[in-house]
């Protein structure tokens, strides 16, 4: 992906640590797919709400990670895995959604695990 | 059919209208950002706009959920919804004190204090360093760029419109295109569609 720093009307240099609009937000069509996930086929949704829930999905994710990299830090890791995440979602009073995401760790890892011993033949 | 389908647009206009009217607050609160004076006044008032009962509930709506939640569960026979707790703080600091559940969370520019979750009190604080540092250090752009992608923004301005403004190629072959095509390139699109036509934003999104 080919950004062009030079055409584009910001005239912040790519290399002064400076965080981009696209390095801190989910990106905005995803974000819109999901919510009309919930919303009945001829659901509108406006720009400006997809970009509200933008901010708000982004700075969650902020806020849990920090929470599982302050776990992290204290036990002296460096990788934040699955486990800390949901205990980070449990910690904060997120029990009702650590829960879920513990089963849906739990099958990703068993699909790894499938994966693995089953190699997928070569053509 | 041409008349029927423009008589569908014409009700879609109609409600964006409508929503962005109903949503003027929210989008003064959005722009309030680009002084920096008030950068710091946005960012404490969250949550004193969550405690005060703000018209913003989408961007606190992730927060009160479970809030409410752990808070209201041994009294399910009475529940609170959110709205009420903004007309009736007494009940509410009452019923902090019952459950000990709720810590003041200091904050600058709202005078009442906000009662928040004492699991996340520490992680708020912690995120509140974390964007203050980021604004400090001016790191984060506030203004949001109509288009990521130069090239991409002249293409689309290039390509051949009809009435109302949508593209003219815009079949089911290149919607498959697109579909094909990267999140980026997704997001670009719908960025730029918005900009130029609230008519093509609104069939993008339909």
């Amino acid at each position: 992906m080919m950004d062009n720093v030079g055409g584009s009307s910001s005239n912040i240099a790519e290399n002064s640590g400076i965080i981009r609009e696209q390095d801190r937000l989910l990106p905005i069509a995803n974000v819109g797919k999901i919510m009309k996930q919930i919303l009945p086929p001829n659901a509108k949704i406006s720009k400006e709400s997809k970009e509200t829930m933008q901010e708000c999905v982004s700075e969650f994710i902020s806020f849990v990670t920090s929470e599982a990299s302050e776990k992290c830090r204290k036990e002296r890791r460096k990788t934040v895995n699955g486990d800390d995440i949901c205990w980070a979602l449990g910690s904060l009073g997120f029990d009702d959604y650590a829960e879920p995401l513990r089963r849906y760790l739990q099958r990703y890892r068993e699909q790894e695990l499938d994966r693995a011993n089953n190699p997928p033949k070569r053509g | 059919m041409t008349s029927a389908h423009d008589l569908t647009d014409n009700e879609d206009d109609g409600q964006q209208q409508s929503e962005s009217q109903i949503q003027s607050p929210s989008a003064n609160g959005i722009s309030d950002p680009d002084i920096s004076t008030q950068n710091v006044n946005v960012q404490y008032a969250t949550p004193g706009q969550l405690g005060t009962g703000h018209a913003m509930v989408p961007p606190v709506y992730p927060y009160p959920d479970p809030y409410y939640r752990s808070i209201f569960a041994p009294y399910d026979t009475q529940p609170y919804p959110p709205q009420a707790y903004s007309g009736q703080p007494m009940v509410h600091l009452q019923l902090m004190g019952i459950q000990q559940a709720g810590v003041p969370l200091p904050t600058d520019a709202v005078e009442e204090p906000v009662f928040v979750n004492a699991k996340q009190y520490h992680g708020i604080l912690r995120r509140r360093q974390s964007r203050a540092k980021a604004e400090s250090e001016n790191k984060v752009i506030r203004n949001r760029k109509p288009y990521l992608h130069e090239s991409r923004h002249k293409h689309a301005l290039r390509r051949p419109r009809g009435c109302g403004g949508r593209f003219l190629n815009s079949k089911k072959d290149e919607n498959q295109h697109d579909d094909v095509t990267s999140a980026d390139k997704s997001q670009s699109n719908i960025n730029l569609n918005s900009n130029k036509n609230d008519q093509t934003s609104s069939d993008r999104t339909s």
